[in-house]
């Protein structure tokens, strides 16, 4: 489970997340919805350790262990995983290797022995298979000539690869017609699971249709300004986001 | 010998070697003059006697030698060696060299390199420097290249406490190649000088250096990379790219890119980035539970495999490999 308490962030002095409170408990999928600048990609970023952005206040625990504390590499072992709106392109490094390096560590980390190179290649071949990635694919370098779609299905490879406790999706709708939504859907929904929950950020209540969450929460002015159920998703696509904010 | 030699040192070219104070770092060398001695595996039959301290090389019209032919040169501590080779690589030829420089102690390897290439030729140069770090190594390569002529060079230099590695080619035929490549590591108060002019002199020639630095400590990198393009030099096609990893404040690296271009039909590009590693992969590999000393390392390792991918010759591209990575360690 995790929970978030009173959390305030900044970047280089502007204020950003302004004391959000949010729970979400194992195997929920919760949706995170709100306009531009209020804070949705800077809650994965503070989340997930990135450098610069400044935690001034509060707290944020997954499944008692405070996420804030520890460096991102030390978060992903403690089962937090970020997919990126905009995937980072690695060149010279290769897909296979990425991921067994990333899953080692992980392992490593949690006290486990590295995984047997047969039964990583073993667990990669049934991972990919579900998400249509060709064995090309893991041959090239992280990211590197993907088109959106695969960017986007790649993330969720890495995700299944990994099996972390807590996952926030970042705009995984950006940039990827209806078919590729689809395919990156049923994806995430094959990954559902009772010890697992999800953190969907999305502009667009379209996502939501293909991934269908239980709670809906509205980012506004860096705190949450609304919660309901799925139909606060359609009520926002038809309303708009300003009678809210207001 | 033509080029540098102790008492052309007083009149050098300071534009040249305005980033490369060779006087000064030959001053804290105390030497004695010995021959130059090499070490050759696999050039036997090719060898042609010569004087002292010059090596003769000939590889006869259509001769194709897969294997590559090895010249080691050591350095011993308080010498001070002056050597040549000439290699001679007629029409048709096809051959592969790897020159290694090693030693110990405070030395000074002073060479001068001339590869003639024949018509159709193709050569492929490796050169390795395993050097102490202590030492002054000053190398002058000058390549000369026929009509459809090939010649592939990669460099990895490191180790030696001052080194001034140069290459001048001369494209002399039409439809002549050259693809220089390196790598040059740096530590310590190392200081490592790649400088590279190509002369494309006969129309069609096509000519590509594609060079990185990694400097860790107080260590200084040069880069001088130049294109000069005759009047006569019509669709040349000439490319050059400086990369250069900085990881220490305290580093530091020059960089001087030159086109000169006479000719008004050709096809002419430079650039050159040099930084720290970027925060936003290193974020990423983070993210996916990547410790930072393993992620740092995976970026590195990628920022000179693509000067290693480059090498064509599998034998030599892993003895890279392995050289670059206990390096790294």
């Amino acid at each position: 489970m995790l929970i978030i308490k009173n959390l305030t962030a900044e970047i280089d002095g502007k204020q950003i997340l302004n004391g959000l409170d949010l729970e979400i408990p194992s195997g929920e999928v919760h949706a995170i919805m709100g306009p531009n600048g209020a804070g949705k990609s800077t809650l994965s970023y503070v989340l997930s350790g990135r450098d610069g952005y400044e935690v001034t206040g509060g707290s944020a625990e997954l499944d008692g262990v405070d996420l804030l504390s520890l460096d991102p590499n030390e978060r992903a072992a403690a089962g937090l995983f970020l997919a990126f709106q905009y995937p980072v392109e690695i060149p010279g490094v290769q897909m296979t290797n990425f991921l067994k390096t990333a899953l080692n560590s992980i392992r490593k980390a949690k006290g486990q022995d590295e995984i047997e190179a047969l039964d990583f290649l073993k667990l990669l071949k049934a991972k990919q298979k579900d998400l249509g990635i060709a064995d090309e694919m893991l041959k090239r370098a992280v990211n590197v000539g993907f088109s959106g779609g695969e960017k986007k299905r790649n993330e969720v490879l890495q995700m299944a690869m990994l099996e972390p406790k807590f996952c926030i999706l970042d705009e995984t709708d950006s940039g990827l017609d209806i078919d590729a939504l689809k395919v990156v859907a049923d994806g995430v929904n094959r990954l559902r699971a009772k010890d697992r929950s999800f953190l969907v950020i999305t502009h667009y209540q379209r996502l939501l249709d293909y991934i269908v969450p239980d709670v809906v929460h509205v980012l506004a002015g860096g705190k949450i300004v609304k919660t309901g159920g799925p139909e606060l998703a359609k009520e926002l696509e038809a309303k708009g986001y300003a009678e809210l904010v207001a | 010998m033509q080029n540098l030699l102790p008492d052309k040192i007083e009149t050098l070219d300071r534009e040249h070697w305005k980033y490369s104070n060779i006087k000064a770092a030959l001053k804290k060398l105390e030497t004695t003059e010995a021959p130059a001695v090499w070490e050759m595996t696999g050039a036997f039959d090719y060898l042609v006697p010569s004087g002292e301290n010059i090596v003769h090389i000939t590889i006869p019209k259509n001769k194709q030698i897969d294997q590559p032919i090895e010249l080691t040169f050591k350095g011993e501590d308080g010498k001070r060696y002056m050597g040549q080779v000439v290699i001679e690589v007629e029409q048709g030829a096809s051959v592969k060299f790897i020159e290694r420089q090693t030693g110990a102690g405070a030395y000074w390897k002073n060479l001068d390199m001339h590869i003639s290439v024949g018509k159709n030729a193709s050569v492929e140069f490796y050169r390795l420097c395993e050097e102490d770090p202590f030492c002054v190594v000053t190398e002058f390569m000058t390549i000369d290249l026929e009509r459809d002529a090939r010649f592939r060079a990669c460099a990895i230099n490191g180790c030696s406490g001052f080194g001034r590695n140069e290459f001048t080619v001369n494209i002399n035929g039409e439809n002549a190649e050259a693809d220089l490549s390196g790598l040059a590591l740096l530590r310590g108060k190392q200081h490592g000088d790649t400088t590279v002019c190509v002369n494309h002199i006969k129309p069609h020639g096509r000519s590509s250096q594609f060079f990185k630095t990694i400097l860790k400590d107080q260590s200084r990198g040069v880069y001088q990379g130049k294109i000069h393009v005759f009047k006569d030099a019509q669709k040349t096609d000439g490319y050059q790219l400086s990369n250069n990893l900085l990881l220490s404040q305290q580093a530091e690296m020059d960089i001087k890119p030159e086109l000169e271009i006479y000719a008004d039909d050709v096809k002419c590009s430079h650039g050159s980035t040099t930084g720290e590693l970027d925060e936003t992969p290193m974020f990423y590999l983070r993210s996916r539970g990547i410790p930072e000393d393993k992620a740092r390392q995976l970026l590195i390792e990628a920022f000179v495999g693509e000067v290693l991918e480059k090498i064509p010759c599998e034998c030599v591209r892993t003895m890279f490999d392995e050289r670059v990575k206990l390096w790294l360690k």
